[in-house]
């Protein structure tokens, strides 16, 4: 891929994604520091499309500018995310590596990644604040949660990767169309 | 879409989410917390439900606060008038017992919300 | 132009760059409107002071609440009477050697002695500054093993060196003198107000429109919360220290309570608590508590705490009767007593504010 062309959707990948996280500011929150993660969404479609050093990037770019808008810059929501984020790119990454396109499908890793995102930002959670840690209790719900929203998150990114392949042209090393 | 380790996956995700409920509740049976203040500052949070006793330096001496299955309360103070000791138990949430003259506070802290309005400030 | 035609799908700039644009522009606006809550607690005062400030930019709260707390502070080295070298320690050390001269003295003591004067009137000497005598009888601040009561005759004694017509204020050169040698000052009962209504004047020198100074449960309200709710107060129980007996909604006043339950001792079953009525010189049985709210008017801003301060103590030692009478005679105060039966009284005002409790 050439170079500029890779520049280019990096940022306008990054952007999206800022745009999904923004957007997601403004939904309720069902549990208190926690977020949907829809914008990992872009996280996984960047992982397939280039690779675990360009996902990371554009996660670590999404993440200091929308946090910056927001106002919440290095407040616990952005140690969660931050967090979490590091641990779920990494995660997805090698499963893909690991399993290389067998067993799991797309929504699978991804539903994976939100499960164990969900549970890194419990322990940051837990070790941030000490006096909540009632917040344990609502453990459960959130990885149900985690499951829900990574499944959404799946099954978006299996289109967004059949589409991609398509309209962009480019072949996917696991999951070809 | 689904592959079939998909569904096995979610599936066992769910499962797991869901058993994770009763190991919680194990070690997190109360949902109340004493939260032990000296100036301000917290020093220790502490289950309510459970017997014991803590001792706290405050900043005229050492404060001793019991628990029990009634609550939380000061059992000994260094203040000359045992007004904390007199002000009995703290147990809901949103309770303060502040021994003003060891500066040590006892604050009643949970997950669950108060059933009515809380006052922003007390009078008193 | 390569880069874009490389992309191949050249709408999808088109398209979806202005919706970035957008968006972010958008929620830059959203969220830069959200408000923060700053809060500080200090040891000050001889209690715990605590101040609430609500605004949009963190910096310059936080800078607003140190400065008021240092302000605080300040009051406390003029008015502190455990202090040395406070400066009513000092006035006390030379009215004690008999200085009949004009001692000349800060603007801030001026003033709280104005403001002291003026309660002392209105409620015929149940407030009164030269009560220090007998304070330091009854020692209330020390230790429980010195606590007794004292003799008809030491009290008698005292009383003499109590009324505050001896204290002779001079507005045109800023001093006080006193022809009785022996009387002795005590800001105790509007210092702490005084010390409020010092912060929130800093406070509002920065800006803030919305906050709330506690000094130990006597408080300033700036404003109402923000998003326009009142901020809810809520009345200790004057028995149970774990209970409330009624919020009010308040929104740009000071609140003060005066209560028998925050320094006391019991012997024979009596209580013996802090509030000396200057008249007689024994602690007041006429009330058990008495919560003053002075609402801030285009009038009257300035030492609103300071006032509900002073009242709280007066009204105190009046009891329901006279207290509540003292209260309507004043624009802009509400009161709420419990007196000494347990039964609530409180002026008319008071209704549209009061949710009672059980």
């Amino acid at each position: 891929m050439e170079k500029e062309r890779k520049i280019v959707t990096i940022s306008l990948l990054a952007g999206i994604s800022v745009v999904i996280y923004l957007i997601e500011s403004f939904l309720p929150s069902p549990v208190p520091w926690l977020r949907y993660g829809f914008s990992h969404i872009i996280t996984l479609f960047a992982l397939l499309f280039f690779g675990p050093k360009e996902a990371l990037l554009i996660f670590i770019v999404r993440t200091v500018i929308s946090s910056l808008i927001v106002g919440r810059l290095f407040s616990p929501t952005f140690f969660f995310g931050l967090g979490g984020g590091f641990v779920v790119v990494f995660f997805m990454a090698g499963l893909l590596s690991i399993l290389d396109g067998r067993g799991l499908g797309i929504v699978g890793i991804s539903v994976s990644g939100a499960w164990v995102n969900s549970l890194v930002q419990m322990l940051i959670a837990a070790m941030l604040f000490a006096r909540h840690r009632e917040i344990f209790l609502l453990l459960p719900v959130s990885l149900i949660f985690a499951v829900a929203t990574g499944l959404i998150n799946g099954i978006v990114v299996y289109y967004l990767n059949g589409y991609g392949q398509r309209a962009l042209g480019y072949k996917s090393r696991y999951f070809p169309v | 879409m689904f592959t079939k380790w998909d569904k096995i996956l979610i599936i066992a995700l769910i499962v797991a989410s869901a058993a994770s409920y009763p190991a919680i509740r194990h070690f997190f049976p109360g949902e109340k917390y004493v939260s032990i203040e000296v100036l301000g500052e917290e020093i220790k949070v502490v289950r309510l439900g459970l017997h014991k006793e803590i001792s706290v330096r405050g900043i005229s001496g050492e404060s001793i606060i019991r628990f029990d299955e009634f609550g939380a309360r000061f059992v000994e103070s260094p203040s000359s008038y045992k007004k904390c000791i007199g002000a009995g138990y703290v147990k809901d949430v949103g309770d303060v017992i502040h021994c003003e003259e060891n500066g040590v506070t006892l604050r009643v802290i949970g997950s669950g919300r108060a059933d009515r309005a809380k006052p922003d400030f007390i009078t008193r | 132009m390569k880069i874009v035609k490389a992309l191949k799908a050249k709408s999808i700039l088109k398209y979806i760059l202005p919706v970035i644009i957008v968006v972010i522009l958008f929620s830059i606006w959203h969220f830069q409107r959200k408000i923060i809550t700053v809060t500080k607690t200090r040891l000050v005062l001889g209690t715990v002071v605590e101040i609430t400030v609500q605004g949009k930019n963190r910096g310059l709260l936080s800078d607003a609440v140190s400065a008021a707390f240092l302000r605080i502070s300040e009051i406390e080295k003029i008015a502190d009477r455990n202090t040395v070298d406070s400066e009513i320690s000092k006035l006390n050390s030379l009215a004690m050697l008999g200085e009949s001269k004009k001692i000349p003295v800060s603007r801030e003591t001026l003033e709280m002695l104005n403001l002291a004067r003026g309660v002392s009137e209105s409620s015929g000497g149940a407030f009164d500054i030269t009560v220090a005598p007998l304070v330091d009888l009854w020692n209330f601040k020390e230790g429980g093993q010195n606590r007794r009561i004292p003799e008809k005759g030491e009290i008698r004694e005292r009383l003499k060196f109590v009324d505050y017509r001896n204290v002779i204020i001079d507005k045109s050169d800023n001093s006080i003198s006193s022809d009785l040698a022996g009387i002795k000052l005590d800001l105790g009962g509007i210092a702490k107000g005084y010390a409020v209504d010092e912060a929130v004047l800093v406070l509002r020198g920065f800006g803030v429109e919305s906050g709330v100074v506690n000094a130990g449960g006597d408080m300033a309200i700036i404003g109402n919360k923000v998003g326009g709710s009142p901020w809810v107060i809520g009345v200790q129980d004057p028995r149970d220290a774990n209970k409330l007996i009624a919020l009010l909604s308040l929104e740009d006043v000071s609140v003060v309570t005066s209560g028998d339950y925050e320094r006391y001792f019991i012997h024979n079953e009596k209580r013996y608590h802090h509030i000396i009525d200057p008249n007689t010189g024994y602690p007041s049985n006429e009330s058990i508590s008495v919560t003053v709210i002075v609402k801030n008017t285009a009038k009257n801003k300035a030492k609103n705490t300071a006032l509900a301060d002073a009242l709280a103590t007066a009204i105190f030692v009046l009891g329901p009767e006279k207290g509540l009478e003292l209260a309507e005679s004043i624009d802009s105060v509400e009161v709420l007593i419990v007196g000494p039966s347990g039964k609530t009284f409180a002026t008319k005002g008071v209704i549209d504010i009061i949710e009672y409790l059980d």
